[in-house]
């Protein structure tokens, strides 16, 4: 009978099983912050922005805007002197003495409607002195360069981000590794380029959107679309001078974060002005323009890169030096240029290095965390120098790529040995997808097909000891509910968790739920929904927590049947023992116990398990060589190849084909995992061919959707494909890492190494317009 | 945001809706599929103090063939009903074309066709075209109606002959000749855009296949739908060689339009671009022409 059994239960891992807040969301039943009630008490904020990009502010008078009727509060920097920030504690909740960017928050106000709070915000007068802004990374990072934040050197830092006091330089990484200067001449090929990629945006299509409430007894209560309920309240505490338990973050569903709703940014600002409304709460929703500077943008990124090989196509030696445009405050982003540092050289083995990565404040809006976490910008022209040195020293794209990559026991870049990794297997399957080596003709007379192909790698970006946990809690009927902190953004993370806690308990998939919006007064604690990080870190605190759960229930069936807890399973819900045969549903069990014999009394009662999962293998850096024993968890790593086809006439490029092969320890979920990198592949995509923030002189050029323009689904090519390699993870979830990110770090390479190959020119900035590739055509003398 | 409080109407005839027009003169709007007024409204670019809301009125929205010919098609025809419709496949190939390349099938779904017209932006496929085509309007107001042709009907950017009390209620399209071929190119950033720039072709042979005459209307080249006379004059009785094409599209970029530079292309490159374009469509509309 209980083979029987086994034989008919499939494990939920593995198998692409339907999304569950799939009916919630098609049926408008699912709950977003703008959706929340709080009837007639409930105040609207508006905030006034900084209309310079660098300026002291003299005075503010707010005396006619306070005596409007319907005026709740008037709030500005005076009232809140702490700091905020994630990694480097270098930005107020409202700005004080001075603003740092078009957009930076100077005051806020809250009113019965949102038309008053505008109308307040006419009636306010500030005085400012205009400074010279600094508007571009590297002009920031010289020393004469006007300094943005001169209390640099007072700000509290994490210990592995290197300020550098009197300086726009917040971070500066090093890695030095061999002898580069003595490989240059033992290089037959060597390629030096310089390459910029600007500022873009996560676009979510919903908003930021924040209401909080202060009420009389100091209890702070904030409703946010969010990525990260656990991180808000910490930071806010710090900010605010008040205990971690006195806050309390709910994040119902999410319409999209990509990043920019991860750590804090217009969250204070709300919970700021909510302290003044005498415990009314306060809604404040970013128009699709504040989005663009109120909370986080993507850094812009000035890359030099120079690399070389041998005659066979060994590169030896890389010297690549970063300037990261991380904005007015980089309170999140010094992590950004961090991990762009450990990482500096791409997913290659390359015996001597130097690499420095600056991050260097301007006067422009805030960088953060946006998908990829650097990775994409770094690689965008890493990938496309790897594939100029490919041609020059006459050795294929593809091959050099195999040649050089990470493998398993190779040392990487910060004397890591590397995990077992599946990226030649990536390479080969994308290669023999695309059909490597075969030009395909085009589809007119006036247009060229070219293949390009780019690999990556990204370890998730975090503390070294972030940590998950979870609870596994079992209903009269057997049901199981799991309690988690990270949050599901529609990745899946909820769908993923409730597979594994099934296979770990033994339990139907359909008989789990989750316990959602995740509410940090109720929920396990998760540092935040980032990095990737879900399906690994959460994925084991929510497998240990069902373990334990599993455990409890075998434990009391052993003691109950008076069985070895060896001979007993759990499946599909059903508890039996291999030796007796004996079998009773779960649901019998795990609330009220079993009766000891005779009815001599209870054994057992509600079964509640725990788990938690922190890495604690992740070594420090030396930081004058960033070298190490373990400087990540893991990293991901993939291949993509595209085909596009160019119009001579026009520059218009168009992409065909998109092929893509990621190494995901274990697929959890295989349509989930496609999906990843379906959707990553046009993001990145977008930001190849239309994304870019447009800045003249600090202001941004393009807030709107009419301007700033992001693929859709009709832009996307209608061949993509998606091939999942697992090397198993030894700390994962049945082997499984994460994927979030990683689809989007190559495309633009990709994209930008098949324009190479369809007519020759090697284009430097994305986004690659029509007027640009045109105009590179023209200039290479390809078209006349 | 949301626009300011404004006066709602919503009348069920043509005759209604022109006492409101006439009531409230500039300060009314009358509403079509909203495409463009609502937006601007929200984004409080426009604040009319009174909308006269078009959409349940049903006499407008039609696709007839007249007797000489032509097609009349209702002010308050939705994009889409033009779209599928056979009549427009058969007797306005040329509008029948255009239709898809307008932003997307959402927006096609509920803006109109007389819409699109009276708002008179020279970056809409449908203004280029109704010129192309030598379109006719009829214009209602209290006392009567009159007939404006299209080249006439548009006077600038989002400006157009029609005075506040007055309706644009039907557009009239007239047969294409004998072996006349036609074309419509653009290109945008995504294929969903305002266009970089874009061109109208329509072009009659005779007998001999040469040029009996011809047309060349742009978007997004002006203030408004640029007709490059200089350039149909260069083709007319000419055998349609590639130079003789060549010459036109020169003409036509380099001295008639005037497209202006902003953050998605610069003017140069949209006449470069026109060049290409033009030639793409004068090419096209010849191979129709000829019944190829």
């Amino acid at each position: 009978m209980t083979t029987e059994i086994k034989e008919r239960i499939p494990s939920p891992i593995g198998e692409s099983k339907p999304r569950l807040e799939n009916d919630q969301k098609v049926t408008g039943a699912a709950i977003f912050a703008d959706d929340i009630q709080f009837g007639n008490s409930l105040l609207y904020a508006r905030i006034m922005h900084s209309p310079h990009p660098h300026a002291l502010i003299k005075s503010i008078d707010t005396s006619k805007a306070e005596a409007l009727p319907g005026v709740k509060a008037v709030v500005t920097g005076a009232d809140f002197p702490g700091y905020l920030g994630l990694y480097l504690q270098d930005r107020h909740i409202f700005c004080r003495d001075r603003v740092r960017y078009v957009g930076d928050p100077v005051l806020g106000v809250a009113a019965t409607s949102e038309e008053i709070a505008v109308k307040a915000l006419d009636l306010i007068d500030v005085e400012y002195e205009v400074l010279e802004p600094v508007l571009n990374a590297e002009e920031g990072a010289k020393p004469d360069a006007p300094l943005i934040h001169p209390d640099l050197g007072n700000y509290k830092v994490a210990n592995f981000i290197f300020p550098q006091p009197g300086t726009n330089i917040s971070n500066h990484f090093k890695l030095r590794k061999g002898d580069v200067d003595g490989a240059w001449e033992k290089c037959s090929t060597i390629v030096e380029r310089k390459f910029w990629v600007p500022h873009i945006q996560h676009v979510p299509i919903e908003p930021h959107t924040a209401i909080a409430q202060w009420d009389e007894t100091g209890e702070i209560t904030l409703w946010a679309s969010s990525q990260s309920p656990f991180a808000q309240r910490n930071l806010l505490a710090q900010a605010l001078g008040v205990s971690q338990s006195s806050v309390r973050v709910i994040a119902p569903k999410i319409g999209g974060g990509f990043g920019c709703k991860a750590g804090i940014s217009m969250e204070a600002l709300v919970v700021a002005i909510a302290s003044k409304t005498n415990g009314r709460p306060v809604k404040l929703l970013l128009t699709r323009e504040e989005e663009f500077h109120t909370a986080f943008v993507r850094q812009e990124l000035i890359a030099y890169y120079k690399m070389g090989c041998d005659e066979n196509g060994k590169i030896l030696a890389m010297e690549n030096t970063y300037y990261w445009g991380g904005g007015a405050s980089t309170e999140y982003g010094v992590n950004v240029t961090r991990a762009a540092g450990y990482s500096c050289t791409g997913p290659y083995e390359v015996p001597n290095v130097k690499a420095d990565s600056l991050c260097v404040y301007t006067n422009h809006p805030v960088g953060g965390a946006y998908r990829g976490f650097g990775m994409p910008e770094m690689h965008t022209g890493l990938e496309q120098c790897v594939d100029e040195l490919a041609y020059k020293a006459g050795i294929d794209p593809v091959d050099i790529r195999s040649i050089n990559c990470v493998k398993e026991g190779c040392e990487t870049v910060t004397g890591f040995k590397m995990h077992p990794t599946g990226l030649s297997q990536c390479i080969e399957e994308t290669a023999k997808a695309i059909q490597w080596g075969q030009k395909s003709p085009a589809s007119a007379p006036n247009k060229r097909r070219g293949k390009g192909t780019a690999i990556m790698w990204k370890a998730p970006a975090m503390p070294p000891n972030a940590g998950s946990s979870a609870w596994v809690e079992l209903a009269e009927d057997g049901t199981v509910n799991v309690g988690l902190g990270g949050q599901d953004l529609g990745q899946g993370a909820f769908t993923v968790m409730a597979q594994m806690a099934a296979a770990a308990l033994g339990v139907p998939y359909e008989s789990v739920r989750i316990s959602s919006p995740v509410d940090t007064r109720y929920s396990p604690y998760e540092w935040q929904t980032v990095a990737s990080r879900l399906t690994w870190s959460m994925g084991n605190a929510v497998v240990a927590a069902a373990t334990d759960a599993r455990r409890q229930v075998l434990d009391l069936v052993s003691e109950a049947w008076d069985e070895d807890p060896e001979d007993l399973d759990i499946r599909d819900g059903i508890v039996v023992s291999y030796k007796s045969e004996q079998e009773q549903p779960i649901k019998d069990i795990v609330v009220y116990g079993l009766p000891k014999p005779d009815d001599q009394g209870w054994l057992g009662g509600p079964i509640i398990g725990r788990g938690k999962f922190m890495p604690s293998y992740v070594t420090g850096l030396d930081a004058e060589t960033g070298q190490g024993t373990r400087s990540v968890v893991h990293y991901t790593t993939g291949s993509q190849s595209v085909e596009v086809e160019v119009d001579l006439d026009t520059g218009c490029v168009e992409v065909l084909r998109g092929v893509s092969a990621f190494d995901v320890g274990r697929a959890i979920n295989p349509a989930l995992v496609e999906a990843q990198i379906e959707g990553g592949f046009v993001q990145g995509m977008s930001s190849a061919l239309f994304e870019e923030m447009i800045m003249v002189d600090g202001f941004m050029q393009n807030p709107s959707f009419v301007d700033y323009r992001i693929a859709t689904t009709t832009d996307a090519p209608s061949d993509l494909q998606s091939i999942i390699v697992e090397v198993p993870q030894d700390d994962g979830p049945w082997g499984a890492r994460g994927i979030g990110e990683h689809p989007m770090v190559p495309t633009v390479a990709a994209i930008a190494n098949a324009i190479y190959d369809a007519v020759g020119i090697r284009m430097m900035s994305p986004p690659f317009s029509a007027e640009k590739v045109y105009l590179a055509m023209l200039e290479a003398g390809i078209v006349e | 945001m949301k626009p300011p409080p404004f006066e709602y109407y919503a009348p069920t005839t043509v005759e209604e809706a022109l006492v409101h027009l006439a009531e409230h003169g500039y300060d009314a709007k009358p509403l079509a599929g909203g495409q463009s007024l609502i937006p601007m409204m929200n984004f409080r670019l426009a604040q009319p103090a009174v909308i006269v809301d078009l959409n349940n009125i049903e006499g407008l929205s039609f696709i007839r063939p007249e007797d000489d010919g032509s097609l009349a098609v209702g002010a308050m025809t939705r994009h889409q009903m033009v779209e599928k419709s056979e009549l427009i496949v058969e007797k306005a190939p040329l509008v029948h074309e255009t239709m898809p390349q307008i932003a997307t099938s959402q927006i096609r779904s509920r803006g109109t066709f007389g819409g699109s017209l009276a708002h008179a932006d020279p970056s809409a496929e449908l203004v280029c075209v109704s010129v192309a085509l030598d379109g006719e309007f009829k214009i209602a107001n209290q006392s009567g109606e009159r007939w404006v042709p299209a080249k006439d009907f548009f006077l600038g950017l989002f400006t157009s002959v029609l005075e506040p009390e007055e309706l644009l209620v039907e557009i009239k399209l007239p047969p294409f000749p004998e072996r006349t071929g036609w074309s419509l190119k653009e290109i945008a950033r995504r294929p969903h855009d305002f266009c970089l720039i874009g061109v109208a072709a329509v072009l009659t042979l005779d007998e001999n296949n040469k040029c009996q005459g011809a047309k060349l209307v742009y978007l997004s080249a002006g203030d408004g739908p640029v007709e490059a006379t200089q350039a149909a004059e260069l083709l007319k009785g000419q055998d349609m060689t590639d130079e003789a094409i060549r010459a036109a599209a020169e003409k036509a970029s380099a001295e008639e339009i005037d497209p202006s530079s902003d953050i998605h292309a610069t003017a140069e490159f949209r006449r470069h671009l026109a060049n290409v374009l033009t030639r793409r469509a004068l090419k096209e509309a010849l191979d129709r022409a000829k019944g190829n």
